[in-house]
């Protein structure tokens, strides 16, 4: 089931994952049963399976989401990552080291220096200041007080929270406390960051900010992430990939514009249905190739492969023919059909069987 | 299993007869006399001898915290019961609340009273709810104690001179630097503290706060066989599994007797023990009272009843049989005889 | 079964307004003038305690001459109530009227389990425990019905069933409307707050004497020593239950024009009646907790047997009457416990199978008395476990008590010296060496500390009447005794309680051992401390020990268990190891249970100070035996009380600073 590209690239790699809580997890795998539905499995013995072989892999400086409803398996999974709940059975991969097979101290250094996690309900220490907090994975590392309270400062700088490291958690907004919470996972100076719903209780407002400062970060220090999420817009905004969860499994994995023009099935069309779709869709997506055959007419107009198709809409209004679709560098790649975007605007993704070929590898609908 | 059985068989016994007290007060009869207790209407236990107290009241004794008042009490209401044929109901009961609780009619007697010269200043002088029942018979005998092996190896314990001059061999945590001198149960007035400064004896009294604890302390030495001196008396059962031996103490005198508590420095008095019973008891039960007012026997008959119950293992039934067939000319007295001489506890204790 | 916890938990919900009100210069006038007026009272404090000194020298102790007379006064109004208790109406009809109805509701309730024969009590003891908790609940009722007879103790245990019945009936009858009395005006509630307080620490042993004078010996005089002790709980609970019910449900009642008596019928007393079922639950293991001391006034049961096997030395006899005593509360306590558990849940009962149910009792019991003509149980049939007993325990102390016969620490007489020269009493003269006003100043800078003015008031107040009641030096034998048990129990007990955290096979086997050490009364291990410390203070330390270790134990685990999962797992996932994890996150975030471990630690072996002075331990707890055993009713009492205060003292102490400490305060 397998089709993941062998990639030398990924920092975290996983495969074949699964976790079946329960006494007879494992019985109830080796003896193949596992595979029924999982309210078959549970009324049967009893066992809940919680992720259902899942393979993925995060290329180093990538952003990968992990989009479900809640108990779909999503903080289960990135849980099985550092062994927070050890697997059933399957293999991680993070940073070169078989995270299923490490001893006690090798998981230690694993969570210690290599990923970090920010929490939902931020778990910060209710006990400690905030630069104690923030200094908290430095501290468990034996690193002296004077350097980590130094470390902890320049991070509580980067994110905005200088004038506050005397205060306890609780004297703090739910914003700012989970800015510490970041914080707190950015001053071990992980490779791999891990966000398990880590903006669900914010406000609106605030969540938007978060996201917003989880970007800015990104853009500057570019850490591998794997974010999960329920909130769509949110797996749109910040992932470069997104993995959507169904159950313990996944039901569909690829980028943004994948999972919204093209969905994999009726589940995952369902949860993309009210997606502003002419945000999240580029020319790119429509385009047409050249037809080799064809006379090389020069387009009236042309966009760049990036425009989202709201963007497009005045051009389209004002041009009559086929739209010229340009890469960053000015080279052609296509045309743009002025009926297709409409119908792709109106919701009709079979429009997406058009895409042009090169891209349909893109999307890993046989990872499942 | 037996001593279980024992216990049991004692409380189906007084269970039984108290049954009577319970169907009393459910048919509204004046509950003065008869509340409290165990109640218990066994079907077999006591209908040989309830058959002849349909109407009469319950007696009600109280036994006090060591076996010799067990004994007492057993016996007395083995011949209650078979001769007399009032239902007897034994309760568990400290020294002082007895004396209240005799007072109202709630306890009809108790058979043996170490001093208590305040209650019976109270109660018997003061307000005449309480009768005095006469002598016992047993003289109690308080006093310093060590085991025999001690004085065999030690003879110069005979007197309090040699405590003062062996203090050293009786250190205890507990006491040091100083002797340890162990005294009993709390509700035993002592001298033992004043005695040490008086007599300039090197020890410290520790107050066991409880003959349990003081008892479970002696045989712990005991068994190790080492030096110890305490507080004791006789009649004492547990005389008759360990040998104790006196330690003479400067003999009381009445000039003695009127020292303030501090300044005491002689012997504890003999204590002429005796009985109280509920001023109205002649009229309720005149029987039972007259049986109380004549009572009386030795301690050595006392420590036997109580060794039967105690270390034999015998029920308190079969104790006080055995007792009661084999001195059928007591017994008589008791029933027959006259009253016992009237003793008055001595101020001070 | 963590019953006084549970207890103080309730009790600080009741009274604490807000984390920040007991904190230190947070009163309510210190925003505006706070540095004037702290100065001020600083100086008003210095300046009381230099009074104080300059009053009575840097002499050891409390001055001998300021002596009120409380002790005297106490004996005279003894006096005064024999003297009057036949003439006066009130103490003579109308209690005597009480001690009636008591006696015959005792009387008649033992008559009637007797009539039932040993199987109806079986049939019916397990029909009600499956009522309230199934299966399990009622298998464990009915072999605990067994070994009551099995232990050749039917008779006795029936009488202690029917006498702890009219108690805790009475509580509830008594502690119920006052429990809604004090949450429902809170004059009442104020009022009753400190006398229930007394009523739980003032040992029962200070007042059995007035009791039985005034109320009839035996069974009426159980129930009421019984009654005063177990009572606390249930109005505690039942004002905690009713005013924390949420305030937007009583709105909505109103918004429906509910008078206040309909809301309190029809919203705030169902909704509070878990509490209150939890309330009744402490008052049944309350109650049972007491049986032996009700024994002393002459009521017979278990009790009985327990003393009886003391008299005699005999710890198997007691030790199997102490058993039969614990697994009587642990079955009260499952069923109690379990019908609390199932109350707004679904499955009850229809009314047809509660009739079958209750029909088959009754023909069981019908069968039983006349069909079979049983009784009481067959006496013949039964197990002794009391030899076994004596035997072991004089193995034991053969091979434990003398010096080698355990590695490093010698043998328990070792130990015993050790404490009582290196420990005991070093810290005892330093107690006894201090002048009063010493403590005062350090107790009330303490409570100022902790909990503001108002509390250094109380707490300084308590010192000085301790002192005033002329019982210093035996505070001083006391609290040195107390000191050393509680750090022993939480050297102990806090490793037990990590260990049963970290792993379910050790809780597992911890919980009986610590539900024994909590119910089994007191009297019963009395003995086997003795045998292995010697008469004297460490016995006493020991004794009270045992009996509070189950405290410190079950609060630092629940307290463990109370940390929020999420923060813990934020501790693995930054490598935190285990014992990081404990030291960084769980203990310090356990604190206030931690808090709570001393507090309740403090509070149970202040309960045990009675036996302490049972085992040659002095101190108070002798001071109060002396007064029952020797009619010394006014020195009984002030010792009585003494511990009381020092229970105050500590109490308010402790609670004020896991209050005080709380993290949003602590800026």
């Amino acid at each position: 089931m397998t089709t993941v590209k062998p990639d030398a690239d990924a920092e975290v790699a996983c495969r074949g994952l699964w976790k079946i809580f329960g006494d007879r997890g494992r019985e109830l795998l080796a003896s193949g049963v596992a595979t029924r539905s999982r309210a078959e499995l549970l009324a049967e013995s009893g066992c809940v399976v919680a992720v259902r072989d899942v393979s993925f892999e995060v290329a180093r400086g990538e952003v990968f989401v992990v989009m479900g409803l809640s108990g779909s398996g999503k903080s289960t999974l990135i849980r099985c990552l550092t062994r927070l709940v050890d697997p059933t059975a399957g293999e991680v991969r993070i940073g070169g080291l078989e995270v299923l097979s490490a001893d006690a101290a090798q998981l230690r250094e694993l969570r210690r220096r290599k990923v970090s996690m920010v929490f939902q309900h931020f778990a910060l220490f209710p006990h400690r200041r905030v630069i104690d907090n923030v200094a908290f994975g430095l501290e468990v590392q034996g690193v002296g007080r004077t350097p980590r309270q130094e470390r902890a400062r320049e991070v509580l700088e980067v994110v905005g929270l200088a004038d506050v490291e005397r205060a306890y958690p609780s004297q703090l907004s739910g914003g700012m406390q989970q800015r510490v919470g970041l914080a707190r996972a950015l001053a071990v100076d992980p490779d791999v960051l891990i966000f398990d719903e880590a903006f669900s209780a914010l406000d609106p407002l605030i969540r938007r900010e978060m996201q917003d400062e989880v970007i800015r970060l990104e853009e500057k220090m570019h850490k591998t992430v794997v974010f999960v999420s329920h909130d769509l817009d949110e797996a749109l905004k910040l992932g470069d990939r997104i993995a959507i969860m169904k159950d313990g499994a996944f039901v569909q994995v690829g980028r943004p514009q994948e999972i919204v023009g093209a969905p994999a099935d009726d589940y995952v069309r369902d949860f993309v249905r009210g997606v502003a779709r002419g945000k999240v869709l580029t020319a790119e997506w429509m385009v047409l190739p050249a037809d080799p055959g064809a006379p090389t007419t020069s387009p009236a107009a042309t966009v760049t492969a990036g425009t989202p198709l709201q963007g497009l809409l005045p051009v389209l209004i004002s041009t009559p023919g086929p739209l010229g679709v340009v890469d960053a560098n000015g080279g052609l790649l296509g045309f743009l059909d002025r009926a297709a975007v409409l119908e792709v605007l109106a919701g009709n993704d079979t429009v997406t069987a058009r895409r042009p070929p090169d891209r349909a590898a893109l999307t890993p609908s046989g990872i499942r | 299993m037996t001593e279980i059985r024992t216990i049991h068989r004692r409380r189906r016994l007084a269970l039984g007869a108290l049954g009577v007290a319970a169907a009393m007060l459910v048919s509204g009869c004046n509950a003065s006399t008869s509340t409290g207790g165990a109640a218990s209407q066994t079907g077999s236990g006591s209908s040989g001898q309830a058959a002849g107290s349909a109407n009469k009241p319950t007696i009600t004794l109280v036994t006090n915290s060591w076996e010799g008042s067990l004994a007492n009490n057993v016996v007395a209401q083995y011949v209650i019961e078979h001769d007399l044929h009032y239902p007897v109901k034994l309760i568990d009961l400290s020294e002082i609340p007895a004396w209240p609780a005799t007072a109202k009619g709630q306890v009809s007697a108790v058979l043996e009273e170490w001093g208590h010269a305040n209650q019976y200043q109270r109660y018997v002088v003061g307000n005449h709810q309480v009768i005095n029942a006469g002598q016992e018979g047993p003289l109690g005998n308080i006093g310093w104690y060590v085991p025999t092996y001690l004085m065999k190896a030690h003879p110069e314990l005979a007197t309090w001179k040699g405590v003062q001059k062996d203090w050293k061999m009786f250190v205890t945590p507990q006491s040091a630097p100083q002797g340890q001198f162990l005294d009993g149960s709390p509700s035993y007035v002592t001298n033992d503290a004043a005695l040490m400064k008086n007599l300039h004896i090197n020890m410290k009294v520790i107050y066991a706060g409880s003959e349990a604890a003081q008892l479970t302390e002696i045989k712990t030495a005991y068994k190790q066989k080492k030096p110890i001196i305490f507080y004791w008396y006789t009649p004492q059962y547990e005389n008759a599994i360990y040998k104790f031996s006196q330690v003479k103490l400067p003999p009381w005198t009445t000039a003695c007797a009127k020292l303030p508590a501090a300044k005491v420095n002689c012997a504890y008095p003999p204590y002429d023990l005796y009985k109280i019973e509920n001023a109205k008891l002649p009229s309720t039960a005149p029987a039972v009272a007259a049986f109380i007012k004549r009572f009386h026997w030795t301690s050595g008959d006392q420590d036997q009843v109580a060794y039967d119950m105690a270390v034999k293992k015998m029920s308190d039934t079969a104790a006080a049989k055995a007792f009661v067939s084999s001195h059928a000319s007591l017994v008589s007295s008791w029933l027959h005889g006259s009253d016992t001489k009237i003793v008055v506890p001595p101020p001070g204790t | 079964m963590l019953a006084h916890g549970e207890i103080a938990v309730a009790e600080g919900a009741v009274d604490a307004p807000s984390p920040r009100a007991a904190a230190p210069g947070n009163g309510p006038s210190s925003p505006h003038r706070p540095a004037v007026c702290w100065l001020l009272s600083a100086g008003g404090a210095v300046a009381v305690v230099a009074a104080a000194a300059a009053l009575s020298g840097f002499h050891a102790g409390f001055p001998a001459r300021w002596n009120p007379g409380v002790a005297g006064g106490f004996s005279s109004l003894d006096n005064w109530v024999t003297a009057h208790q036949q003439s006066n109406f009130f103490l003579g009809t109308v209690i005597g009227d009480i001690s009636t109805v008591l006696a015959v509701c005792t009387n008649g309730l033992l008559s009637f389990l007797t009539w039932m024969t040993w199987v109806g009590v079986l049939a019916a003891a397990g029909a009600a425990s499956w009522l309230a908790g199934g299966w399990r609940t009622a298998s464990f009722s009915a072999v605990v019905v067994a070994v009551l007879g099995l232990s050749g103790l039917w008779g006795e245990s029936m009488a202690t069933l029917s006498l702890m019945a009219v108690a805790i009936i009475l509580s509830v009858l008594v502690g119920l409307p006052l429990g809604v009395a004090a949450a429902v005006w809170r004059p009442v509630g104020q009022l009753v707050r400190p006398v229930l307080d007394v009523m739980q620490m003032l040992p029962s042993y200070a007042y059995l004497v007035p009791v039985v004078i005034l109320f009839s010996i035996g069974n009426p005089a159980g129930i009421v020593a019984t009654f005063i002790y177990a009572v606390p709980p249930i109005v505690r609970f039942t004002q905690l239950g009713i005013t924390t019910v949420g305030g937007d449900v009583v709105e909505a009642a109103a918004a429906f024009g509910a008078t206040r008596g309909q809301v309190l019928r029809k919203v705030e007393l169902p909704l509070a009646l878990q509490s209150i079922l939890l309330g009744l639950n402490q008052v049944i293991m309350m109650a049972l907790s007491v049986v032996v001391i009700a024994s002393l006034v002459g009521t017979g049961g278990l009790g009985d047997s327990v003393l009886q096997a003391l008299n005699v030395v005999n710890v198997g006899d007691a030790f199997t009457a102490g058993i039969v005593i614990v697994l009587m509360a642990m079955a009260l306590d499952r069923s109690s416990g379990a019908f609390g558990g199932r109350i707004g849940r679904s499955g009850r009962r229809s009314a047809r199978q509660l009739a079958l149910l209750w029909g088959a009792v009754v023909l069981v019991v019908l069968a039983a008395h006349y069909g079979a003509g049983l009784g009481d149980f067959p006496s013949g049939w039964s197990l002794s476990v009391s030899t076994p007993i004596n035997t072991a325990l004089s193995t034991l102390q053969n091979r434990l008590y003398h010096f080698a016969s355990i590695p490093v620490v010698g043998g328990t007489s070792n130990l015993s010296s050790f404490l009582t020269l290196d420990v005991l009493n070093p810290l005892q003269r330093v107690l006894t060496a201090l002048p009063w006003w010493v403590v005062l100043a350090v107790v009330g800078g303490a409570g100022w500390l902790f909990g503001g003015l108002r509390r250094a008031l109380l707490l300084g107040a308590c010192v000085v009447a301790i002192g005033l009641m002329q019982v210093w030096s035996a505070t001083t034998v006391t609290l040195s005794q107390v000191v050393v048990a509680l750090v022993l129990d939480l050297l102990i007990g806090i490793p037990l309680g990590i260990a049963a955290y970290r792993s379910r096979a050790v809780d597992r086997l911890l919980r009986p051992v610590l539900d024994l050490l909590q119910t089994m009364p007191a009297f019963v291990y009395l003995i086997p401390v003795v045998l292995f410390f010697s008469v004297g203070n460490v016995a006493g330390v020991v004794a009270s020990l045992v009996y509070a270790l189950p405290a410190a134990v079950r609060a630092t685990t629940l307290g463990l268990r109370s940390v929020p999962v999420d923060v813990v797992e934020a501790g693995d996932a930054f490598g935190a190891t285990a014992r990081q994890r404990l030291g960084k996150i769980e203990l310090p975030l356990a604190r206030p249970y931690l808090l709570l471990a001393v507090n309740q630690t403090i509070m149970l072996v202040l309960a045990e100070v009675i036996v302490a002075g049972l085992v040659g331990a002095g101190g108070l707890g002798y001071s109060v035996v002396v007064g029952l055993e020797r009619d010394q009713f006014g020195q009984g009492l002030t010792a009585g009380l003494s511990i009381v205060l020092l229970g105050v003292i500590f109490d308010r102490l402790t609670q004020g600073r896991s209050r005080a400490g709380t993290f949003t305060s602590a800026t």
